[in-house]
C-alpha cells in the first residue's frame, strides 16, 4: 500500500469545499470518489471500497457518523479521517468513536493532508491539536466510579505526546522532542485514539455535552 | 550653607542626643526602682518602674523606628510607581506603537488606515475610562476573544486549543497580554500564515505555548529598541511572578512559553 498512491473517497456537502481538498491532495493520491450525503456516501464507499475516507463531521442525513456506523461493518478494511470545519467537541469525539482514525480542520496545508491521509492509509491515528486537545480535556482528573485503567487513564507518556500534538508539533518533531522513534509516537497516537474509541469513562460522555453549554 | 540651616541642624542633632540621654536616664532609673522593689515598698513602684522604662524604650527607638518605617513607606510608593510605569509602557507598546506601525504599513489604503486608528481610539478610551477586561470572564473565552482580534489585526490565521478553564484574575489578564504579544510577533515577524496556541489549565498554573513554523531567529541578535519580546512578555511576566521562555531556530520557526502560577 505504501508503494501505490492511497485511493481516496471524498464526503463533503459543500461542492466548494470538495473541489479544494480535490486540489490540496494533487497527485499524491488517487480520488475514486465522492459524495456530498450520508446515502450517496454508503453506497460510493461500498462500491469502490477505498483506502482511506475523508469525512466531514457534518453531513445531511445523519452526520459523518451515520457513514461510519453503516460502512465498517461491512467494510472494516476501509480507514476514516474525519474533515472539519466544526470543533464542537461532542461532534468530534462521537465521529472518533464511531471509529475515525483521526481528525483534521479544513485548515490544513496540502502537504500536511497528503501527510494525514498517507498515516491513516497506513493503520495510523492522525489528531490535530485540537483534537489533542479535546482527548487531554476528555481525560482530565480521576474517572469517577469504577475504572478500567488500561482504558480510562492515560499514562504520563501518552499526555506529554498529546501536549506536544496541541502545540502543533508532527510526531517527527515529537520524536526529536522526547528522544524517542517516530514509530513509539505512532504507537502512543494509536493507544490514545483506542482508548478515545473504547473507554466507557463516565466523564467523556458528561464532559462532551458539558461542552455544549458553553 | 546658610546659617539659618546650620543652626537648625545643630538644633536637631541636640534635640536627638537630649532624647537618647533622656531615654536612656529613664530605662535605668526604672531598671533600678524595679530591681529594688522586692524590699516590700509594693506594686506601685513596680507599675512606676514598667512605665519609666516603657517611655525610655519609646524616647530612644522611636525617632529610629519612625524614621525606618517612613523610609519603607517612600520605598514602597516608589516601587509601585515604577511598576505603573512599566504597565504603561507595556500596554502602550502593545497597541498604539502596533497601530502605528500597522499604519505605516497600510499608507497607501486609507479605509485600513481609517479603520485602524478607529480601532485604536476605541481601545484606548476603554483602557482610560474604561479599565481592564471584566474579572468574571473565563480564560478560554478571553484568549478566544483576544486571538481573533489578532486574527483581524494581523492576516494570520491562530488555532487556539485551551485545555481546562478557569476564572481570569490580574494575574491571567498579564498572561492573556503577554501570549497576545507573542502572537502579534509570529504574526509580524515569522512570515508563516499561521500561528497554533496552545493553554493549558492545571491547579497550580497555567501554560501558554505561541508556535509558529516560520523563519525562526537567533534570539541573540534582537536589536535593543525592539522591545517586544523583553519589554511586553519577559518583564510583564516576571512583574506578576510568571516566566516566558523563548525557543527559536532560524528556518525551524519559533515557540514562547509563558508559565503563570495560579
Amino acid at each position: 500500500m505504501s508503494v501505490s498512491k492511497p485511493r481516496v473517497f471524498l464526503v463533503d456537502d459543500h461542492r466548494l469545499v470538495l473541489t479544494g481538498v480535490r486540489a490540496e491532495l494533487g497527485d499524491a493520491v488517487e480520488v475514486v470518489g465522492e459524495a456530498a450525503d450520508v446515502d450517496e456516501a454508503v453506497r460510493g464507499i461500498q462500491e469502490v471500497v477505498p483506502d482511506v475516507v475523508l469525512l466531514d463531521v457534518h453531513l445531511p442525513g445523519g452526520g459523518g457518523q451515520a457513514v461510519l456506523e453503516a460502512v465498517s461493518r461491512s467494510h472494516p478494511q476501509v480507514r476514516f479521517l474525519a474533515l472539519s470545519v466544526s470543533d464542537a467537541a461532542e461532534d468530534v469525539i462521537a465521529v472518533i468513536r464511531a471509529g475515525a482514525r483521526g481528525y483534521v480542520t479544513k485548515t490544513i496545508s496540502g502537504p500536511e493532508l497528503v501527510d494525514a491521509v498517507v498515516r491513516v492509509a497506513e493503520g495510523d491515528a492522525v489528531f490535530s491539536p485540537r483534537l489533542a486537545g479535546f482527548v487531554l480535556d476528555a481525560f482530565a482528573g480521576d474517572a469517577p466510579g469504577p475504572t478500567d485503567p488500561e482504558l480510562d487513564q492515560l499514562t504520563a507518556r501518552e499526555r506529554e505526546v498529546l501536549r506536544h500534538l496541541a502545540r502543533g508539533y508532527s510526531y517527527k518533531e515529537i520524536a526529536r522532542q522526547l528522544s524517542i522513534s517516530i514509530k513509539t509516537v505512532e504507537t502512543h497516537a494509536s493507544a490514545v485514539l483506542r482508548k478515545l474509541q473504547l473507554s466507557s469513562r463516565h466523564q467523556l460522555t458528561r464532559w462532551a455535552s458539558d461542552r455544549r453549554l458553553v | 550653607m546658610s546659617q539659618a540651616t546650620d543652626s537648625r541642624i545643630l538644633a536637631g542633632v541636640a534635640l536627638g542626643l537630649s532624647q537618647v540621654v533622656v531615654g536612656a536616664l529613664l530605662v535605668a532609673a526604672g531598671v533600678g526602682m524595679w530591681l529594688s522593689a522586692d524590699d516590700g515598698v509594693g506594686t506601685r513602684r513596680a507599675l512606676v518602674a514598667a512605665a519609666a522604662v516603657c517611655a525610655g524604650l519609646a524616647l530612644v527607638a522611636g525617632p529610629w523606628w519612625w524614621r525606618l518605617s517612613h523610609d519603607l513607606a517612600t520605598e514602597r510608593r516608589e516601587r509601585i510607581r515604577v511598576q505603573e510605569r512599566d504597565e504603561v509602557a507595556a500596554h502602550i507598546h502593545d497597541s498604539v506603537l502596533q497601530t502605528l506601525t500597522l499604519i505605516q504599513r497600510n499608507c497607501a489604503d486609507p479605509k485600513a488606515v481609517a479603520t485602524l486608528a478607529r480601532q485604536q481610539e476605541r481601545e484606548l478610551r476603554t483602557w482610560i475610562y474604561g479599565g481592564e477586561a471584566p474579572p468574571e470572564e473565563s480564560l478560554a473565552a478571553a484568549l478566544q476573544r483576544m486571538s481573533d482580534e489578532v486574527e483581524d489585526l494581523h492576516v494570520v490565521k491562530v488555532e487556539t486549543v485551551t485545555v481546562g478553564d478557569c476564572p481570569v484574575d490580574q494575574r491571567l489578564i498579564a498572561l492573556v497580554q503577554s501570549s497576545r504579544e507573542a502572537l502579534a510577533n509570529a504574526a509580524r515577524h515569522s512570515g508563516a500564515t499561521s500561528v497554533d496556541a496552545y493553554v493549558e489549565v492545571e491547579p497550580d498554573r497555567v501554560t501558554v505555548y505561541v508556535r509558529d513554523r516560520g523563519c525562526g531567529f537567533d534570539p541573540d541578535t534582537v536589536p535593543r529598541d525592539r522591545r517586544g519580546i523583553s519589554e511586553s512578555i519577559m518583564r510583564r511576566m516576571n512583574r506578576y511572578g510568571g516566566k516566558a521562555a523563548i525557543r527559536s531556530t532560524p528556518g525551524e520557526g519559533t515557540e514562547v512559553e509563558l508559565v503563570m502560577p495560579r
